[in-house]
């Protein structure tokens, strides 16, 4: 007898590594093709991680610039002599803008347009720069008498050159250049209303501001030390006393970056959602395609076993293969993300406030490779675990393998829980707060397990459908989606995913365009005249009736503030850290009305309206219900406004749910009738216009009679709102593809992981007498079912999405075109058709006996 | 390779039983087998298909364990023994030659041959996977990989794994059973031949009477139980237990 001791594991990694390289011979490509599901994912999330260290290194770097001061004060009203004494006191550099929008009138374009003034006084930017066409033009600006400096798309769109004219208001300005960028303001900040910058002793010349005109008057500071402590402490003090009773706004360099931090927070936040789903996608994906791989792989396995390997060295022999062929994916994906990165910045330029110079960020990038390689190796380790089970006894008898369960073995657990700690660490180190990472988390799993649970729904729904009949051809191809390893559910839910992704964020689009569009077509008011003066509202009543414009309404604004909620004054409610009113409460100039009925757009919701009072004060008005909200207070409370320096008592005696429509005005404060028809007015008219070009026809007209009337056209708000939607949609929708192109990949691996049980079937199908066409046809039957399933399970989950979104964020109802709708579908169908008959190239045309003899 | 005494027997089996379990149902697929093999004999097992003689093999050499009973190898217990362990034991002791000849179809006959060597972590084993190829007649054929070689091919270059690590069992569950006739006789002769040079013990299963008469002793297996014949004839030379 010998007692030779059993020696284990004699083999080194070195011979691991060589036979997993010799394992992988002729089945590299194939391999690498995993890689790919993992590419798309990683390449997002580098993307966007690189980009997003890249946008927070220029926000810490250029804080002072993006603001262009120290520090920015802001109110409604032109700064009482005491708050000018005051500011006189802080010192620095100071310098001043007026700005409101007006109407612009160009001659020589003979055109008009709703534009934003700026009138300076002093030097601007204090930091940063203003860059123009010709250059440094900001800098003389102060210098020139009647100079205007023009928005670049303004002076494109009315074809303006430097040295052309332009009337705001009652003065001519000449052109000297055009504005093409200043720092901390976004190219989407001029959409609405382009921006003109001119003198401030200009200003009074062109008879623009007039009473009850919206204007905001801002004071720039440039300190030599910067904010010191004693310049924080004068705005402490000034908080809660001169700031909140002339409602002064104060913006400091820290305020501006935190503002801009979370902006950013949120578009990352969301962009990253689409990277984390495309590389979770991704990841199972790869964990999908190994373990077909693996499948074919488990006689390998028990003949290492026999032969006499351990466990552990059968396990690493394919766990090298797949660390090495996630790293190579991880590593292409970063690639791919690191060129995005450079890309991704224009489309996005629009809504950032600073040119991006685009710099590699190797935390990102290598935070990005990491998790990607770690989520697939993860993923991956699902099929390994299999491995470790492999019996040798499966050589002499292939059922015991059919045997194998892994769900109770502790490497199902551990790999489980390292998962999601991976995914959670992932989630938070993207997050701004770890609770958001969790619910990242939760929220993607219960979507996964929800598109997942509809994909099996689907499926089975089919399968009945199938066994009530129908063709032959059609039978056979639905039959295909239950072969055994079937991936019908993964690719499913992967296609289905992206299809989500992209339907949810069409769908939201659609909705709000629709809800501006929406008056337009209901013949309603679509076109706004503002700041009419009271002596001007006859005159241009008789103007536009002479023109057979309909006037549907014409609204008295009366502007006010808030002086005291339900008997406490402002001063003492801003300092009380228990009241909760909303910060904008205490600035706000409200524009308030006083009519006899409820605007149709909107309902009373409590108390009852009253449309006439000839009663002593307090005056009974109706408030809307978030005003209520953000105020503080119920029905009956007492509000007291400073009406132009006059109090004015009142007491809510109704609350108004209003259904906010462009086109169509309503207030938040209505008065009866009998109330404050004595206090300064102005007026604003809305009428219906029949087509665009009379509109811009009376645009001009309206503007060379009373320059000082602004016209919003409905239309420019539809194109505007279209433009900032367009490009924000087309960055989501770019990285929403990724999410598609992962689920299309998985489809290509899938395939191309079963190439030979299709092949052996298309063989059995022709030898029985098909012909290649018939196979192809059954192949194209498959796929145009999986890409049915997954666009409707996709479309599915996106009308629940968009519904959520449109209901939670917007207060919109959904509404859908069946047209677009069925071009997804169909899209979709034609993408995993393609995909999948490219991937089965050849299946069709293979010999019979080539594929017999190889068995 | 390790010699054994000469008394005691490289391959035990004592009361062995091996049980399936379907559903409630309860079946015995070896039923209290002992026996004892020599080192140096030759071994064949017949029966009907489902009779047990794949299982009673499986068991023999260590791919599957008993339901109760106990298996002896060179003296080692393998009930004892971690599933690693009885690899490794197989690695150092036991070669193997399958019906299907199970060959990795990614390395070349070559690598396939070096394989049980490598996983003893021995070094400068290509000589002696030459030499084994050589024995079988495939030397030219050492960089082709397993598409490239004919069914009889593929056996041998099996063989010449089963035999490079000098096992002092070697197992072959019908190592013909997948060839045409003049083939199967190749491989038989060869077979025997390399079992006469090493002088190694032979185990095999086979549905063929001839081969099985060419081995030094065979048992039937019928429902479980096995009865070892007279070599030559049908009939039982003596009853089991041995």
């Amino acid at each position: 007898m010998s007692d030779t001791p059993i020696k284990k594991d004699a083999v080194g990694w070195n011979w691991i590594a060589r036979m997993a390289w010799r394992d992988s011979r002729g089945q590299r490509r194939l391999l690498l093709l995993f890689t790919f599901c993992i590419v798309f994912g990683v390449g997002a999330v580098v993307a966007i991680q690189s980009l997003r260290a890249n946008l927070s290194q220029i926000i810490e770097v250029q804080a002072r610039a993006l603001l262009g001061a120290d520090l920015v004060l802001q109110t409604r009203q032109p700064y009482t002599e005491s708050t000018q004494r005051w500011m006189e006191r802080l010192g620095g550099v100071q310098s001043s803008e007026v700005r409101f929008r007006s109407m612009a009138f160009s001659l020589d374009a003979d055109a008009s347009r709703l534009v934003e003034v700026r009138a300076l006084q002093g030097i601007f930017p204090l930091y940063g720069a203003m860059e123009t066409e010709p250059s440094a033009l900001g800098e003389n600006l102060r210098d020139w008498s009647d100079g205007a400096l023009v928005e670049e798309s303004l002076m494109l769109q009315w074809g303006l050159s430097p040295g052309d004219e332009l009337q705001l208001g009652d003065q001519s300005f000449i052109v000297r250049g055009s504005l093409i960028r200043i720092s901390g303001e976004s190219e989407v900040t001029g959409f609405f209303a382009p921006r003109i910058y001119i003198r401030q002793d200009d200003l009074e010349s062109t008879g623009l501001i007039q009473r009850g005109s919206i204007v905001r008057y801002r004071q720039f500071f440039r300190f030599d030390d910067g904010l010191t402590e004693w310049h924080q402490q004068q705005l402490d003090e000034a908080r809660t006393t001169r700031f909140t009773d002339e409602g002064i706004r104060s913006e400091r360099v820290a305020d501006r970056q935190r503002s801009l931090e979370q902006v950013m927070n949120n578009l990352f936040d969301f962009l990253n959602l689409i990277g984390f789903v495309a590389l979770l996608l991704g990841g199972i994906g790869v964990g999908s395609a190994v373990h077909v791989f693996l499948q074919g792989k488990t006689e390998h396995m028990a003949l290492l076993r026999c032969m006499g390997a351990s466990a552990s060295v059968a396990f690493r022999i394919y766990w090298l293969q797949v660390v090495v062929v996630g790293f190579i994916g991880a590593l292409v994906g970063a690639v791919m993300g690191v060129l995005v990165q450079f890309w991704l910045p224009r489309p996005l330029q629009s809504f950032l406030p600073f040119e991006v110079e685009v710099v590699l960020s190797p935390s990102g990038i290598l935070s990005g490779f990491i998790f990607g390689w770690l989520i697939a190796t993860l993923f991956a380790f699902y099929p390994l675990l299999i491995i470790r089970k492999v019996s040798p006894l499966s050589l002499l008898r292939a059922s015991v393998n059919e045997r194998i369960r892994i769900h109770r073995d502790p490497g199902f657990a551990l790999v489980t829980l390292s998962l999601f700690i991976v995914l959670v660490v992932f989630s938070i180190q993207q997050s701004t707060r770890w609770i958001h990472g969790l619910a990242f988390v939760g929220g993607l799993m219960v979507s996964l397990a929800v598109l997942g649970l509809l994909a099996i729904g689907l499926r089975a729904l089919l399968r009945r459908v199938g066994k009530l009949g129908g063709p032959h051809l059609w039978r056979l191809g639905l039959s295909n989606l239950y072969r055994p390893n079937n991936r019908t559910v993964l690719l499913i839910v992967t296609l289905g995913m992206g299809v989500m992704l992209i339907h949810t964020l069409f769908l939201v689009r659609e909705a709000l365009l629709t809800q501006i569009q929406g008056s337009d077509t209901a013949g309603a008011a679509n076109v706004i005249l503002l700041d009419i003066q009271p002596d001007q509202i006859d005159a241009l009543s008789t103007f536009l009736r002479e023109r057979d414009y309909p006037l549907v309404d014409k609204l008295p604004v009366v502007t006010m503030r808030v002086s005291h909620l339900a008997g406490r004054d402002m001063r003492s409610l801003r300092e009380d850290p228990d009241a909760n009113v909303a910060g904008w409460i205490f600035n706000w100039e409200f524009r308030t009305t006083y009519r006899d009925h409820v605007l149709k757009n909107a309902e009373v919701i409590a108390g009852e309206f009253i449309p006439y009072y000839d009663g002593l004060e307090p005056f009974p008005i109706s408030v809307t219900e978030n005003v209520l909200e953000d105020m503080q207070l119920s029905l009956g409370d007492s509000i007291t406004w400073n009406v132009q320096g006059i109090p004015v008592e009142t007491t809510i005696a109704s609350v108004r749910r209003v259904r906010w429509e462009a086109g169509r005005q309503n207030f938040n404060i209505v008065f009866p009738l009998g109330t404050i028809e004595d206090a300064p007015t102005i007026f604003a008219v809305t009428l219906f216009s029949g087509s665009r070009l009379d509109s811009a026809q009376l645009q001009n007209e309206v503007v060379r009679q009373f320059p000082n009337v602004s016209l919003i056209d409905l239309s420019l708000i539809f194109e505007t709102v279209n433009e900032v939607l367009d490009r924000a949609a087309f960055v989501i929708k770019f990285m929403a593809a990724f999410t598609i192109a992962t689920g299309l990949t998985v489809l290509a691996g899938s395939i191309l992981t079963s190439r030979y049980q299709r092949m052996r079937e298309s063989v059995l199908v022709r030898t029985l007498g098909a012909s290649g066409s018939f196979v192809r046809q059954l192949i194209g039957i498959e796929f145009i079912i999986l890409g049915s399933l997954a666009a409707v399970a996709g479309i599915g989950l996106s009308m629940i999405a968009a519904a959520l979104v449109l209901q939670g964020i917007f207060d919109l109802p959904m509404s859908w075109d069946p047209l677009a709708l069925v071009l997804t579908v169909v899209s979709i169908i034609l993408l995993t058709l393609v995909t999948g008959l490219l991937t089965s190239r050849g299946i069709a045309g293979k010999p019979p006996l080539a594929v017999l003899r190889e068995a | 390779m390790t010699q054994p005494s000469p008394k005691s027997p490289i391959l035990k089996l004592i009361e062995v039983e091996k049980v399936y379990h379907s559903g409630h149902r309860e079946l015995k697929v070896v039923d209290r087998v002992s026996i004892d093999i020599m080192p140096g004999e030759s071994l064949a097992i017949i029966g009907p298909s489902g009779s047990g003689k794949t299982t009673l093999l499986g068991l023999c050499a260590g791919l599957d364990s008993p339901s109760c009973g106990r298996i002896l190898i060179d003296g080692q217990a393998l009930e004892q023994m971690s599933e690693d362990q009885r690899a490794a034991l197989r690695n150092e002791k036991v070669g193997f030659v399958f019906q299907n000849f199970q060959l990795i179809a990614t390395l070349t006959a070559l690598e396939n041959v070096c394989l049980p060597l490598e996983l003893r972590g021995e070094r400068r084993v290509r000589e002696r996977a030459l030499h084994w190829l050589e024995q079988v007649g495939l030397k030219e054929r050492a960089h082709h990989y397993p598409v490239q070689l004919s069914g009889g091919e593929q056996q041998r270059v099996a063989l010449a794994r089963s035999c490079v690590g000098d096992p002092q069992i070697l197992f072959a569950d019908e190592p013909t059973g997948n060839l045409d006739d003049a083939t199967s006789e190749q491989i038989e002769d060869l077979l025997f031949e390399k079992h006469a040079a090493i002088r190694n013990t032979l185990v095999l299963v086979t549905h063929d009477q001839a081969l099985a008469r060419r081995c030094d002793r065979i048992l039937r297996i019928r429902a479980g139980r096995v009865e070892e014949l007279s070599n030559g004839s049908a009939e039982p030379a003596k009853a089991t237990p041995v």
